[in-house]
């Protein structure tokens, strides 16, 4: 089994668009949080999302034409073209023979869900744009950044939902560990649209303005979009050319609840994250810092609490939720959460819960980071994703060794 | 003298196909194989099957796919639902790229039309894209590894081959792979835009499941899945295009399908059969399916 390490990150999202910016959101505890704009939300009484605003996919796109493709394949393909760039690896060059591209998602191109649902809506099965149905199916995430990047590896799109971006993670690692693949780009991208809105909505699990992880009174998710890839490299590969390393990827643990569609388990994910840490031969103790899944929903943030509390006793590391400043930008979460783990570990320090102020009883092991990035020295980390369906897929990181 | 060939090299991965079953609904000509032609419920009537406790707010593909797993494991009909703990070391992989189109259509046309209080919390958690791989857990109690994949007309054997994977690395004992499309009117629209399919060749609901092991811990076909140099020869006797005409295009069932074909030839007294997968628009993927 080889290495793999960490070698490039391409977050783009609603807190900064690059490693830089991300970072800088990061540490301030910047909220990514505004009212909706990209569909009318007055429908709704919750009208506050993630919405990467920022993004302008012709400022970072070289090859793909940007209308010819969804905002998640944009998202995807621009996050790919950034962990690129940041990796220092030659665009174009000798890597890309046989290098892969594995996106996770829960809703892929959902826009353009919405664009063809309002032209059937006004003029019936005829009245659809035939170019928007092409640019619909969801295998065009891993093909965007295939593409971007002229990769002639594997590409593949799981939607293996809320989860689907430690998912990508896990199969990348597996295929550069296995001897596969040198390097692979993984990661998750979703769009902020109406209809997903309207379901988590009608669930009864989003919140109005601020998601507050892990405070006595979280209300429920805030949706949000983005687009977060990494550079997965053999570490023999990289460090023959020189490749800045912000971590090595420990290893991973999936399984599933197969409980409840909605409801998550706390038995099944604490034996997930025993999974994880058999899988990165670590043991609990060992864990400096817990990137959560922190939804900011009554039920996920306990029972992912008390799964905590099940596995590391009276020993809980720090555990804080980036969710606060993103949302929940469902298939890519992972994927920033991911990209927050790196980072903590390569720069030393604890991202933070924001909008946290007061402490829920039911947990009191729990310490979120509240509201302000903390400096640490982060040895090993873990990093946390859920979904419904009680997929759980939890991904494991070290400091270079 | 001529130079000795060169050795075939080894496959990068292989499972054993310890059991499997083919669920096709609807009318099917007697031109088609054997094992695709017996009779299989649509979703409607999978209570005849399933039995009726469960399926409410079920979207077909997910119904045909649990119908799939039910058969292949070897349930009687209306059995009671497997009970106690879930199997840890059973994981399942679902590919399909159509199969709950239908449901987030259905919200995205309530929430447009009568806004977002017409949707309902029923069918919300059918709009998760994992809907199916997450129904066919718990249903049969598979606490393993649960991956959904929708690669497009490659994605079946794509879920092959992430199987493969997780059983190479140890994350499974057993994988259950199920392929499976929807034929409601969402799902055909969408497909008869799509760039690959020939003119013509409708979409087709179907259902299919392999259930995989290592291929050292069974006496069944092997699936083996990587290069296939020196294989070449290996007669093609599996792809998309030779049933179109007959079944139309099962899309991402197609390559469990197919597979699921060539088991049933291995097992019939077949030699080595390769299957392969896909459209000049996604790509293609092959694997090979040989006698123990």
């Amino acid at each position: 089994m080889s290495r793999v390490v960490v070698t490039g990150l391409g977050p783009v999202s609603s807190i900064g668009i690059g490693v830089t910016a991300f970072l800088g959101g990061l540490r301030a505890g910047r909220s990514g949080v505004s009212p909706i704009e990209s569909f009318d939300a007055s429908g709704f009484p919750h009208r506050h999302a993630g919405e990467t605003k920022d993004f302008r996919p012709e400022a970072v796109l070289r090859r793909l034409k940007p209308e010819a493709w969804g905002r998640s394949s944009q998202l995807a393909a621009a996050a790919a073209r950034l962990a690129v760039r940041d990796a220092g690896l030659d665009p174009g060059g000798s890597w890309t023979g046989g290098a892969g591209a594995v996106i996770g998602t829960t809703s892929g191109e959902s826009q353009v869900v919405e664009l063809l649902v309002a032209q059937q809506l006004a003029d019936g099965f005829a009245g659809m744009d035939p170019e928007a149905i092409r640019r619909l199916p969801a295998e065009r995430l891993a093909y965007a950044v295939a593409e971007e990047l002229g990769l002639t590896g594997e590409a593949l799109t799981l939607a293996t939902a809320c989860s689907a971006g430690n998912y990508a993670i896990g199969y990348a690692y597996d295929c550069v560990a296995g001897g596969e693949a040198d390097v692979m780009l993984a990661g998750g991208a979703d769009s902020v649209c109406r209809w997903a809105h309207a379901g988590f909505y009608r669930l009864g699990a989003l919140t109005e303005r601020e998601c507050r992880p892990f405070d006595a009174g979280r209300s429920g998710i805030l949706t949000a979009e983005g687009g977060a890839v990494l550079v997965l490299e053999n570490a023999d590969h990289a460090a023959a050319r020189g490749a800045r390393v912000y971590a090595e990827v420990l290893g991973y643990g999936v399984n599933c609840d197969a409980g409840h569609m909605v409801a998550p388990d706390e038995d099944s994910i604490a034996a997930c994250m025993r999974i994880a840490h058999g899988n990165a031969g670590i043991r609990p103790q060992d864990v400096d810092y817990i990137s959560a899944h922190g939804t900011g929903t009554p039920a996920n943030d306990l029972v992912e609490a008390r799964a905590v509390r099940q596995v590391f006793g009276d020993g809980a590391p720090p555990i804080s939720s980036i969710k606060s400043m993103l949302g929940h930008t469902m298939g890519a979460a992972s994927g920033f959460g991911a990209i927050a783990t790196a980072l903590a570990i390569a720069e030393g320090f604890l991202p933070p819960t924001i909008n946290w102020t007061t402490p829920d009883p039911g947990m009191p092991w729990v310490d979120p980071v509240p509201n302000t990035a903390r400096p640490a020295e982060v040895r090993v980390a873990q990093n946390n994703g859920f979904a419904f369906g009680g997929n759980n897929a939890i991904t494991m990181f070290g400091a270079v060794r | 003298m001529a130079a000795p060939s060169p050795a075939p090299a080894p496959p990068v991965m292989s499972a054993a196909v310890t059991a499997y079953a083919l669920h096709v609904p609807g009318d099917k000509p007697g031109t088609l194989p054997a094992a695709l032609r017996g009779p299989a419920c649509d979703g409607p009537e999978a209570a005849e099957l399933l039995g009726r406790k469960g399926l409410l707010a079920k979207d077909q593909a997910t119904r045909l796919a649990l119908c799939a797993v039910h058969r292949a494991l070897g349930r009687p009909p209306r059995a009671p639902r497997p009970t106690g703990p879930a199997d840890p070391g059973a994981a399942v992989v679902v590919s399909s790229n159509l199969g709950n189109v239908a449901t987030v259509a259905k919200i995205a046309r309530e929430t447009l039309d009568q806004g977002p209080r017409a949707v309902s919390p029923m069918d919300a958690p059918g709009a998760s894209s994992n809907v199916i791989a997450g129904a066919i857990a718990i249903w049969f109690r598979l606490g393993g590894p649960n991956l959904t994949v929708c690669s497009g007309a490659t994605a079946g054997l794509d879920a092959v081959r992430l199987a493969c994977l997780l059983l190479r690395a140890g994350r499974a004992r057993r994988v259950v792979v199920v392929g499976v499309e929807p034929d409601d009117a969402d799902a055909a629209l969408l497909h008869a835009a799509r760039a690959g399919v020939p003119p013509g060749v409708p979409l087709r609901a179907a259902a299919a499941c392999l259930v995989l092991e290592p291929a050292e811990a069974a006496r069944a076909p092997v699936i083996e899945l990587g290069r296939f140099a020196g294989r070449e020869d290996a007669p093609a006797a599996w792809t998309p295009g030779e049933l179109a005409g007959d079944l139309g295009d099962t899309y991402g069932a197609a390559g469990v399908l197919l597979t699921g074909l060539a088991v049933a030839d291995v097992e019939g007294g077949g030699g080595p059969t390769r299957v392969i997968c896909g459209d000049p628009e996604d790509g293609r993927r092959e694997l090979l399916v040989r006698p123990r």
